[in-house]
């Protein structure tokens, strides 16, 4: 049963209803309308952005419902990411963090859980400044500024 | 709108990133600064003494909002004391341990004043070392040792009231005590009743006569007594507050009938007990009849180690217990008794059906350091456990593997730490076998080990050893001589020739790899095989007892360097 999901550009996709439930947001919204055939306005969804978490959904339509993995630490681990949603995520870093945005409004925990891992790797080993390159970012602080917050922050180093 | 505007979407990226990646966001930007300053001082942990010079307590005040977990070891009079002015109002999880001998009074009170000010807030407390009197530097000994106690019984009095006022507590360590936590107190079992979570290391049993000439009988050591195993149930001291705790850990405790009594009253929720001593039972503790009375009906994970239990009794407890998620009875007389215990003991499923109990749930099985443990008992489990997701037992040999050909259905493993060792045969047949070694295909001995590794797909940690005892005692065969065991090295060399690892390409998972036979050698093809083929890789761990040839040992580690990959020697 297909339901119509429309995107803040007022794109509309169609997609069957087990996929759409993935999101809960979307899934509470079906079963306060009842059965209807009118479209799911998304408003802070963009079409591009939609469509690769479409893509996610129907990907994983068929995955139980996650377990929160019964671990004392509460460090969470980036290094377990399945083939498949790793080549998901190989996208420019804008779009990342809108496909992040988007898991999180339409509350898809574990498309969020890899968007964040993604991230997560991305930064592990670079440097503050191979950060910026990575996400396009500029550097506004003064040298003052970048000595200070080192000095602050020393004691974390040590570990 | 960024993702990183939203400090719930920060909240939930930061617990994924490790402290160095945490401390390079802070220094990206404005903006990356203020998102994640809160996630790095949310834990301030503070070990070694020359840390306390790169932290001003100014700044640990700006951030004081931030921080919800504190951990400050070997807390000296140095300059410490100052620490304790500070107030952190959102403080929730605080470990504190003073180092021994080098603690005075006034950091002693300074302590105390700081958790009574933190008392309502406190969701966890971990109190290790000493911090009584006994740790104090004491200038000339003028204070006998009865002194001593006493002012320690007193400071412990004043700890329990203390702790009395930590009505949010859930959490409580305590190591390196000499008193036991007595719950016919009413006030510890108050404390206690509202705890999730107990741990106690090294916790002592002294009573120490308060006043003189008390006639105490309680004083007496509890050896004379003989063992109190039985719950006294019409003490209305202990009837009235049902005990809440689900995670039990007792290490190296001195009284085991204590520390038994304290496990009955956990009766109703525990889910998970740790129970470690060196104390020998001379009388076991009747925790299998107890269990078949329906005690502790949720307890699901079990870690036991008390010396004078034989193989017969922890089978008794696999029998009785529920079915078990988690198992650790390393260094234990584990053997054929509790293998069968472990295995054949059904009960019914969720579906009404009969079931192999423990086989129903099993995940994890630490089994290290058991001397009773064949080869045959681990080719069992790892054909018998189908959700087995972490093993660590001594031997395998590929006579197991002949002698029982089933597949290994644990599909879900990810830890596996097992020696594997090739059976002892005749010498002659093992020298023929030595003498054709120039082919690259993998020792026809070895490949039946790799080739059910390789089906594991999901294994993240592997260690394999080479062990001294690889056959089954009950052959009678000896131990292994060192021409034998030249022979066995040999052999398990060749997994490191070119096509010796090959089949393990399918361990696109893998993290971290432990191999220890003595004299093998990495090199750069097979450091640029693993990059290659394992590319979750982190750790690389090998037994090199020969150092010839050290630099290409430490071209390997440059190179593993590269790539982010720790590389070591065991």
């Amino acid at each position: 049963m297909p339901v119509t999901l429309t995107s803040l550009d007022n794109q509309e996709f169609k997609v069957d209803k087990e996929v759409a439930e993935r999101s809960i947001l979307i899934k509470n919204m079906i079963e306060d309308v009842g059965e209807s055939d009118a479209p799911i306005p998304l408003p802070n969804v963009s079409a591009a952005v939609l469509t690769k978490v479409i893509e996610y959904c129907e990907h994983h339509r068929n995955d139980p419902v996650q377990v929160q993995d019964e671990t004392d630490d509460p460090r969470k681990r980036s290094n377990d990411i399945e083939e498949w949603d790793m080549k998901f995520m190989q996208v420019d870093q804008e779009m990342l963090f809108e496909i992040i945005l988007a898991a999180n409004y339409l509350d898809i925990k574990p498309l969020l859980d890899v968007g964040c891992k993604t991230v997560a790797n991305i930064i592990k080993g670079k440097t503050p400044e191979e950060i910026r390159k990575a996400f396009n970012i500029v550097n506004d602080f003064t040298p003052e500024e970048e000595a200070q917050i080192k000095k602050e922050n020393e004691w974390a180093e040590d570990r | 709108m960024h993702a990183l505007d939203l400090p719930e979407l920060v909240a939930y990226l930061a617990p994924y990133l490790s402290q160095k990646s945490l401390i390079n966001c802070i220094r990206v930007s404005q903006q990356w600064h203020d998102a994640f300053v809160p996630h790095l001082w949310s834990t301030f942990r503070v070990t070694v003494p020359s840390t306390r010079s790169l932290f001003t307590l100014s700044s640990l005040d700006t951030h004081a909002p931030c921080v919800r977990d504190i951990c400050f070891k070997d807390l000296s009079v140095a300059s410490d004391s100052t620490f304790f002015n500070l107030s952190f109002p959102y403080l929730q999880t605080l470990s504190l341990s003073f180092a021994a001998y080098r603690t005075d009074r006034a950091l002693r009170a300074a302590a105390f004043e700081f958790l009574q000010r933190h008392q309502g807030q406190l969701r966890a407390l971990s109190l290790l070392k000493p911090l009584g009197p006994m740790s104090e530097v004491t200038g000339p000994q003028t204070r006998s040792r009865h002194d001593l106690m006493t002012q320690e019984a007193l400071y412990i009095a004043k700890s329990w009231e203390l702790l009395h006022g930590c009505h949010g507590l859930r959490s409580l360590k305590v190591e390196s005590s000499p008193f036991w936590f007595d719950l016919v107190d009413q006030q510890v079992l108050k404390i206690v009743s509202e705890l999730e979570t107990l741990s106690l290391g090294n916790v002592g049993r002294e009573k120490i006569q308060l006043t003189e000439g008390e006639q105490d009988d309680s004083s007496t050591p509890s050896s004379s007594q003989g063992p109190r195993w039985t719950l006294c149930s019409t003490d209305p001291c202990i009837r009235q507050r049902a005990v809440r705790i689900r995670q039990l850990s007792l290490e190296y405790c001195n009284s085991l009938s204590e520390e038994y009594h304290l496990i009955k009253e956990c009766h109703a929720e525990l889910r998970s007990l740790k129970w470690l001593s060196t104390i020998h039972a001379n009388v076991i503790p009747p925790m299998a009849k107890h269990l078949e009375e329906g005690m502790w009906p949720f307890l699901d994970s079990l870690e036991l180690r008390i010396p004078g239990l034989q193989d017969k009794d922890l089978a008794a407890v696999l029998r009785a217990i529920g079915p078990l998620r988690k198992l650790n009875l390393s260094g234990t007389e584990f053997g054929p008794l509790s293998t069968t215990g472990l295995l054949e003991t059904e009960n019914l499923g969720q579906d009404g059906k009969v079931q192999k109990k423990h086989a129903a749930r099993l995940e994890k099985l630490l089994l290290g350091g058991c001397n009773n443990l064949t080869g045959a008992m681990v080719q069992r489990f790892l054909c018998e456990l189908p959700h087995l997701k972490e093993i660590h037992a001594k031997v395998l040999t590929d006579r197991d593997l002949e002698n029982d050909t089933r597949p290994w259905v644990c599909q879900d493993l990810r830890v596996f730490h097992v020696g594997i060792a090739l059976a002892v045969r005749n010498i002659e047949e093992d020298q023929s076998e030595i003498s054709k070694d120039d082919s690259k295909i993998p020792h026809p001995r070895i490949s039946p080990f790799m080739e059910r590794l390789s089906a594991l797909t999901r294994l993240e940690s592997f260690h394999i050893t080479s062990t001294r005892s690889g056959q089954d005692k009950t052959e009678g065969e000896f131990y292994l001589s060192s021409s034998e065991e030249q022979a066995q090295r040999f052999e398990l060399q060749k997994l490191h020739s070119a096509g010796g690892l090959e089949q393990l390409k399918t361990l696109r998972h893998l993290v971290q790899v432990r191999m220890e036979y003595t004299g093998q050698k990495m090199t750069m093809s097979e450091a640029k095989w693993m990059v290659e083929n394992w590319p979750r890789l982190e750790s690389v761990v090998v037994r090199q007892l020969m150092t010839m040839g050290t630099s290409d040992h430490d071209v390997v580690r440059v190179f593993f360097g590269q790539h982010q990959i720790h590389y070591g020697s065991s």
